[in-house]
């Protein structure tokens, strides 16, 4: 039985004297040792360039400089030593300044590809990568197989991963609020823009209407709106695939809704607290905090609000 | 088209390994198409540099294995090892740092680190039997 971390220790050394290099040597003649040899020296050379920096590394150092939060965080321990190596190494600016390039093509080809009014300039991802290889023809092609096959792919894992409740509409019948009883100029402003779906707008104007009209009595409604506000905003997706919510602006719907329901004393409105919890129970469930979506779906099926029969299904979904 | 399917295949599986930790696909998607350039960057790159050395390692012994490592199957090795096993062996070899130098930027004991090193060896070892 070999002493690996002892042969790992001494594969490992910058200097080896000559009693070392004897036991090194003796090691090398077991079967074990000779594998942990080779496989010690593959990874050292898979990662080290010596005297140059690996084009992983440098990889990251590009992502980093391009303002990328996806470099590897390890990163900051050695930028440091990049750059003192870089204003040396011809070679490595030179490697640097190729891998920069690349890395503009990929941003301008996912740039352009998740853009609504795609453009016909930018190139190919594929053409990017096998620029050498192949002719202009192969790349238009390869790349609209690479990208389709991509995109089926992470569409059906899309379809397969997102529960029903993240995919359907947070609110069905965008229509529904018109009819109710508030009438301030603020708050139809806002409605029309949520109509529009300029979210940033109706929070604005509805903002408005909350500081001007503070002691209003269908203020709450403002607070309810404004609450379906935050919700649609907060929905992102990417190519219409894996729809997601941004927390933050879902915890903010949430904390309208509540407060709609708090100054809701209007008996002739007591439906729309019901309807209040049953958005705070889905809100609840876009943030996958299911514990509080049931305690106010439970609610809505209790005391037979008029989304009583969604609040069953979805109860009975997670 | 085989380098097609590859890149795909790259897409795929690091999707599905790193699914729940994505916070915004668009700018992943474009680290891995970017990084799985660098892949071919580098092996292209490794094909025509000489690596030059000042000391005497275990490089320079005729230590007498035969076997060959691919340098894409290394990488692909090394990317399923544990986030702190990576950060290790990054470290030591990107950075050439000491490991006590690595244990301190990880909030680590050096002989902790030195052990994971072992074990990350012994790993890539055994999954490439």
């Amino acid at each position: 039985m070999i002493d690996i971390e002892k042969l790992i220790d001494l594969l490992d050394k910058k200097n080896l004297s000559e009693s070392e290099l004897n036991q090194l040597k003796d090691f090398s003649s077991d079967p074990e040792a000779k594998e942990i040899i080779a496989v010690y020296t593959a990874v050292k050379n898979s990662l080290q360039r010596n005297e140059h920096i690996d084009e992983e590394l440098l990889g990251e150092y590009v992502l980093y400089k391009n303002n990328s939060k996806e470099y590897n965080k390890i990163l900051p321990f050695l930028i440091l030593k990049i750059e003192d190596h870089l204003r040396k190494c011809e070679l490595c600016q030179q490697n640097f300044r190729e891998l920069n390039s690349q890395f503009a093509d990929v941003d301008n080809f996912i740039s352009k590809s998740i853009s609504t009014q795609a453009e016909k300039s930018y190139t190919p991802i594929t053409q990017i990568i096998f620029r050498k290889k192949f002719t202009a023809m192969n790349f238009a092609f390869s790349t609209i197989a690479a990208v389709f096959l991509i995109y089926i792919g992470l569409f059906i894992y899309s379809n397969v991963t997102t529960p029903d409740y993240i995919k359907a509409p947070f609110s069905k019948d965008r229509d529904f609020y018109n009819t109710r009883g508030r009438t301030t100029e603020l708050f139809q402003r806002g409605l029309d823009a949520l109509d529009n779906k300029n979210y940033d707008e109706a929070i604005k104007f509805l903002n408005e209407d909350l500081k001007e009209n503070p002691e209003q009595e269908s203020i709450f409604y403002t607070h309810f709106i404004l609450g379906l506000t935050y919700i649609n905003k907060a929905e992102k997706d990417f190519l219409g695939l894996f729809k997601s919510f941004n927390k933050d602006d879902v915890l903010k719907g949430i904390e309208h809704f509540e407060k709609s329901i708090e100054l809701n004393q209007n008996e002739r409105f007591q439906n729309l607290k019901l309807d209040a919890h049953f958005y705070i129970g889905k809100a609840y469930l876009l943030i996958d905090d299911k514990n509080s979506a049931r305690q106010h779906l439970q609610i809505v099926i209790d005391n037979k609000g008029s989304y009583f029969k969604d609040a069953e299904k979805l109860i009975n979904s997670f | 088209m085989d380098d097609v399917d590859d890149l795909t295949a790259n897409v795929y599986i690091a999707f599905a390994e790193q699914y729940q930790k994505i916070e915004t696909i668009e700018n992943w998607l474009r680290r891995v198409l970017f990084l799985t350039f660098v892949r071919f960057y580098k092996q292209s790159n490794l094909k025509r540099t000489t690596q030059l050395k000042e000391s005497i390692t275990a490089d320079d012994l005729n230590l007498g294995t035969d076997q060959q490592h691919d340098v894409n199957a290394i990488l692909k090795e090394i990317d399923t090892l544990s986030e702190e096993k990576q950060e290790i062996l990054k470290l030591r070899f990107w950075g050439d740092l000491k490991f006590n130098e690595i244990a301190e930027k990880l909030n680590k004991n050096e002989a902790a680190v030195k052990k994971m090193f072992y074990r990350s060896i012994e790993e890539i070892k055994n999954k490439l039997k």
